[in-house]
């Protein structure tokens, strides 16, 4: 109810003690006051009740890492070297504490969405070229101007970081990968683990190496390889969850890293796969600091 | 017995003063407003604190003297966002009704406070935000959206809410970092002393789109340095209403590629400006290569290069090749704002006008099209000598008219086919601005130096432009007008009840103290559509959306002889509130505002010669046409041969006099009374007056009546006055 | 609105029906049309919003997904002819020229106004051969741009990955009410002159791949 529909009073109406009273009721309902009640532009931003949790539900950041703004104490990681898959390794602190968003208890339902940003300050090194090219792994073959062949690497590898959630209870002790991305542990054919590239709704890519050829002519190269590590760079990720089914609760959020990976493909199915080819310990991906930020909201 | 005469006025006129007076007019007429239903003078009108809660006293205008300027703008269609400007003490406020309470937010202080002989600030309404002048300080665009509560009206959010209109001038240079081009060599790295190295591989094969970018020569095939280029540029900044300003100063700078260099063209490193509050772009312009060794030696011509579209970014880095420019920059010759003490402002063919202010008064200037703020410097019309300095600017029908200090002139025409003033009277002016409305059915209407005019018709279509005086027959009451403050004079028209009220400083009031309204529904008929409002403390005056009139106390908190404790302050609206306004009264411990009395409604006939003053009458009975309003008491008083000693009847009732009396407020008796329309009935009163050459009666009241008519019955025996008194 | 007193009734008044109706009459006008300065503080929340009624989010998590098992990657060229490490996607024996556009996505119901859009994924591309003979200098690395749209108007562009790299594009634009088209591009480096385009397998190299794609967008009015 939000309309006041009382006939006029007209020459000759008897004034009754109804009648004024029907007449100024209506003002008076509880409750009565709806949408309809209001004119254009009549809400604005004082209006809005900013101090509650309006539109945006919740948000939360965290430090991510170690602090050395001088790169002389990062923390360090190895690659894979087993012969299926590396345990995804969560991003520590200086002494070696998980980094990580939580407890949240955020419970997202429909109409609402989570947003995750994260960076992180990382540089792989450790490796030899010998690592990088590796004829039908991680090297392509190219002719050699003049006769011969010369393998360069194809930027095929990469560590990946991507997003774990604890989505069972405050204890944040059953971290799994958020929907729509793998842990990367399944063996998907022969001996080789990973998984497809559809299922890598978080996952940030770091390259570990860069090989260019120092000249390419008519089709051939030189042999002159220039061989270059990526060094110290900022590193960042994205993820969205939009609820697709059942409402659930969000206890924490963290990054996890391994490597090395490499692309893959079997038809026209993309994957990635650990490459046993590097399976290297001292191939290593050193991290500092970085920052973990998740946005929850309703999407109107 | 004698038969009697009568003497009719079935609709009772307005205000006359200038003999001989209709038959039908009043010779007093104050404190009436027309009944909107049946059209008779009714005496229920008042005003009324803006903000209706008794416990907020003055709040927030409590220290507030004097209101000099007012101004309800309309942001929005519909009246949903309206914002009232009002002007104290050099501030200029906004009354911004925050859910919170109505705050009186300060948008700009230290503005000079009018002198007795100016006007206050003049407001235009302009698509992208109110026009502010007040002919000393720069004019003022304010928009006030969007703003928060009350403790988010920070002063960096205020300062976006009302800025100086318009361009303080050309912005400087863009200073341009040393162009260091690169040697032979292909590592070779060229940096410090503020120099930039920027290279573009000239070759399209180097890189995607390579070839597309950097300036000036690719190679010197020569074996010394040589092969200049040579380039300029300047900068002009872009407001929020679209205007651009001038351009800065062309800055130029150079460089040379070393013997046998190629492969590379260079980018330049500018710093460019930071415009003003309101600036929301810069547009860079660059020449191409202008230098003797390029085709096109010593065409400084500039091209449109690139906008940057923000107001932070401080760094620009131009790589673009000469065929990237845009088009020849624009050679209209922009200024910075031409008018900066304008005092008054017209929207007109989508330009805006303004005066040049007190120091520039016979200058009028007008801005680009749809850009108020674009000032080219050809844009000015230099009035002639004769009409004085501009005394206002108002937009109407298909004309600017300007009014100036000895006449009043028109401007016609479109930015297109160029503009044509055109001089209407010499003879009539407008000295009071805040005077001249828009009245439906008679055109602009506005105070003059000896009464009101109103101009009518037009120029366009075979119409005819005519200024008419509309109050001669109230020229009487028009002398107490003090003169030298015409300009503090304010008006406002209500079409909630079709009045245009005008309200004047008085008897040697340094403000505005009287109130002449123009009754519309009483125009065109016999009597005068004049009356006068009294008791109205407006200072400034403005209508709202809804057509109830707004005004500022002409009084406030300023100290003075008639100023008690907590004087009245603030904005007041003039509506049905039987109270001139109210006091603050203290119960306990609570102050809260108390209406104060209504209004006196004053009414006098016109002197009644019945035909010829020379012939004595004796006056039978006076009849009054009244509405039955209810208990409210009438007490006529008569006069005769203008004496002004009155003599009392009785007092009667506005009931009817032949039937039962209508059931009134607190005596009906529920479930008994019945409503019942007010009826026109007769209040016959009987009049003991001796023979008289001119009769007139009138009666006063602070109750609710309303009168529509009246008769006089009379006799006469042909009896003469005596001859005149011998010298 | 708010009013002012339209017809105050005073004791010995008549009791007419202008006495009743005026007031009732302005006062229900008022309270049906309740504004801004009528409204208290802070009396709107979430619950007391339509749908949409200040923003709207769209969102794909994974885009684009209209072939199954290829969520999130380009689907525009895939050459499947590339060695058995490496992804399936854009050789330049399958890649001429020009911009490529992810399936369009049309951002229904914006109101008009404020339009926030992000898009992120991770891209390969093949960086070594950048030194070309004929290029004479200097060596360049070779990108997956990255451009989107919103009804043909371009809200960023960008280099974006030049080898084995995630890259995120973001940027906001004022724009009329109605439907929008969003338009996610991608341009691979052309190919050069002197581009070695098969391995001595001979197997086509893959020069570009785009997948982890998504994006996100958010429309705010009023």
């Amino acid at each position: 109810m939000s309309r006041i529909v009382q006939p006029p009073v007209f020459d000759g109406d008897e004034v009754t003690a109804t009648g004024l009273n029907n007449r100024f009721t209506q003002f008076s309902q509880a409750g009565a006051l709806n949408a309809t009640n209001l004119r254009d532009a009549a809400v604005d931003l004082p209006q809005m009740n900013t101090t509650s949790k309006f539109m945006m539900l919740n948000s939360a950041q965290v430090n991510l890492g170690t602090e050395s703004f001088d790169l002389s104490a990062p923390r360090t990681l190895a690659s894979y070297s087993g012969a299926t898959f590396p345990a995804p390794a969560p991003v520590l602190d200086g002494a070696g504490v998980s980094t990580h968003l939580g407890p949240l208890g955020w419970t997202l339902t429909s109409g609402e969405i989570l947003r995750v940003y994260w960076n992180l300050n990382v540089s792989p090194n450790g490796a030899s070229t010998t690592n990088w090219r590796v004829a039908g792994n991680g090297g392509t073959v190219l002719p050699v101007r003049g006769g011969g062949t010369v393998i360069v690497a194809d930027s095929g590898h990469a560590w990946l970081a991507w997003l774990q959630w604890d989505i069972t209870s405050a204890a944040l002790a059953n971290w799994v990968p958020v929907y729509g991305q793998s842990d990367f542990q399944r063996n998907f054919t022969g001996a080789l683990y990973g998984e497809q590239l559809n299922q890598t709704q978080a996952t940030t890519v770091i390259p570990p190496w860069l090989d260019t050829i120092t000249q390419v002519r008519e089709g051939e190269v030189n042999t002159t390889l220039d061989a270059k590590r990526v060094g110290w760079r900022g590193v960042s990720g994205a993820y969205y969850y939009t609820v697709p089914g059942a409402p659930i609760t969000v206890w924490g959020i963290r990054v996890v890293l391994a490597g090395l990976a490499h692309a893959y493909h079997i038809g026209n199915v993309n994957y990635f796969a650990w490459d046993p080819a590097i399976a290297d310990a001292a191939i290593t991906l050193s991290y500092t600091s970085g920052n973990l930020m998740a946005l929850h909201h309703t999407t109107g | 017995m004698l038969e009697t005469t009568t003497q009719q006025a079935p609709s009772s006129g307005g205000l006359e003063t200038r003999v001989p007076q209709s038959s039908t007019g009043a010779s007093i007429l104050t404190n009436w407003v027309i009944d909107r239903i049946r059209g008779g003078w009714s005496s229920k009108l008042g005003y009324e604190r803006y903000r209706p809660d008794p416990l907020d006293q003055w709040a927030p205008y409590t220290s507030f003297g004097y209101i000099y300027a007012l101004h309800a703008a309309q942001d929005l269609s519909s009246g949903a966002r309206q914002q009232i400007y009002f002007e104290t003490g050099g501030t200029l406020y906004l009354n911004y009704e925050a859910p919170s309470g109505v705050l009186a937010v300060a948008l700009r202080t230290g503005r000079t406070p009018p002198t007795p002989t100016d006007c206050g600030s003049w407001f235009t309404e302009t698509p992208y935000g109110t026009v502010v002048t007040n002919g000393y300080e720069r004019p003022l665009l304010v928009r006030p959206w969007p703003l928060g509560i009350a403790s988010e009206l920070t002063a960096g959010v205020l300062a976006d809410c009302a800025r100086d209109l318009g361009f303080y001038g050309a912005p400087l240079r863009p200073q341009i970092a040393t162009v260091q081009p690169r040697g032979t060599a292909t590592s070779s790295s060229l940096t410090g002393g503020g120099a930039v190295s920027i290279w573009n591989p000239a070759n399209g094969g180097a890189i995607d789109f390579g070839g597309m970018w950097g300036m000036g020569f690719a190679k010197n095939s020569g074996t010394d340095p040589g092969n200049e280029s040579l380039f300029g540029w300047a900068v002009s900044f872009i407001m929020d209403t679209g205007s651009e300003g001038p351009r800065s100063p062309m800055q130029t700078t150079s460089w040379t590629l070393a013997a046998g260099a190629e492969g590379f063209r260079y980018s330049a490193a500018l710093t460019i400006p930071i415009g003003p509050p309101g600036c929301v772009a810069r547009k860079i312009y660059r020449t191409d290569n202008f230098s003797a060794d390029w085709t096109k030696p010593d065409d400084d011509t500039l091209y449109f290069l690139d906008i940057v579209p923000n107001n932070i970014d401080e760094l620009y880095f131009d790589s673009a090749r000469g065929r990237a420019l845009g088009s020849v920059a624009r050679t209209v010759n922009l200024a910075a704002m031409p008018a900066p003490q304008a005092r008054f402002s017209a929207l007109y063919q989508s330009c805006l006008w303004l005066d040049g202010g007190p120091n520039d008064g016979r200058s009028l200037y007008f801005s680009s099209p749809g850009l108020i703020e674009e000032f080219p410097l050809e844009n000015v019309i230099a009035l002639s000598s004769q009409g004085g300095s501009i005394t206002t600017l108002y937009s109407n029908y298909t004309a600017l008219l300007v009014f100036r200090e000895n006449g009043i002139d028109v401007v016609r025409g479109s930015n297109e086919a160029g503009f044509s003033l055109t001089t209407v009277s010499n003879s009539v002016t407008c000295r009071s601005p805040h005077t001249i409305r828009a009245i439906p059915s008679l055109g602009v209407v506005f105070l003059g130096l000896d009464g009101f005019y109103a101009i009518t018709g037009g120029l366009d279509g075979g119409a005819v432009l005519d200024v008419v005086p509309i109050s001669r027959n109230i020229d009487t009451v028009m002398r107490v007008i003090t003169p030298d403050c015409l300009p503090r004079a304010v008006s406002a028209y209500s079409p909630l009840t079709k009045e245009y009220h005008c309200y004047v400083p008085y008897a040697g009031y340094d403000r505005p103290t009287i109130g002449f309204v123009l009754h519309l529904d009483r125009v065109g008929s016999d009597g005068s559509p004049w009356s006068i409002r009294d008791g109205f403390p407006v200072g400034s005056i403005t209508t709202l959306y809804t057509g109830d009139l707004v005004f500022g106390h002409h009084l406030g908190a300023e100290a003075g002889p008639q100023q008690g404790e907590d004087p009245p302050a603030g904005l007041f609206v003039i509506s049905a509130r039987r109270a001139l306004g109210g006091h603050l009264e203290t119960n306990g411990d609570i102050t809260k505002y108390i209406d104060n009395d209504p209004p006196i409604s004053k009414f006098r006939s016109v002197w009644l010669d019945f035909g010829d003053a020379q012939i004595l009458k004796e006056v039978a009975y006076t009849t009054l046409w009244f509405l039955t309003t209810g208990d409210a008491e009438v007490t006529i008083k008569h006069l005769k041969n203008f004496n002004q000693t009155p003599v009392s009847e009785r007092t009667y009732i506005a009931q009817p006099p032949d039937q039962a009396d209508l059931p009134v407020f607190d005596t009906a008796i529920l479930n008994d009374a019945k409503y019942r329309d007010m009826q026109v009935v007769p209040l016959r009163v009987s009049v003991g007056q001796m023979s008289c050459s001119t009769y007139a009666f009138e009666f006063e009241t602070t109750e609710d009546v309303i009168f529509v008519g009246w008769e006089v019955e009379y006799t006469s025996k042909g009896a003469k006055v005596i001859a005149g008194k011998r010298a | 609105m708010k009013h002012w007193t339209v017809n105050q009734q005073r004791s010995g008044n008549t009791v007419s029906p202008e006495s009743v109706n005026d007031e009732i009459r302005t006062s229900a006008s008022s309270i049906q049309t309740l504004d801004r300065a009528q409204l208290p503080q802070a009396c709107i929340d979430d619950s007391n919003l339509e749908l949409y009624a200040l923003h709207r989010v769209w969102c794909e998590p994974i885009y684009p997904k209209d072939v199954v098992d290829r969520e999130g990657e380009q689907n525009n060229i895939r050459d499947t002819s590339v060695k058995s490490w490496m992804f399936a996607g854009l050789t330049y024996q399958l890649y001429t020229s020009g911009w490529l556009a992810l399936t369009p996505y049309t951002l229904t119901g914006f109101k008009g106004g404020s339009l926030f859009l992000e898009w992120s994924g991770n891209a390969l591309v093949f960086p070594s051969a950048a030194n070309q003979y004929s290029n004479l200098m200097p060596g360049v690395s070779k990108y997956c741009k990255v451009r989107m749209s919103a009804n043909g108007v371009t809200v960023a562009e960008r280099y974006g990955a030049s080898h084995m790299e995630h890259w995120r594009l973001f940027g906001s634009v004022f724009l009329p009410p109605g439907d929008l088209q969003l338009q996610l591009e991608f341009q691979p480096t052309t190919i050069g002159p002197d581009e070695p385009i098969v391995s001595t397998a001979p197997l086509p190299i893959l020069q570009l791949h785009l997948f982890s794609s998504k994006f996100f967008a958010m429309g705010r009015w009023r």
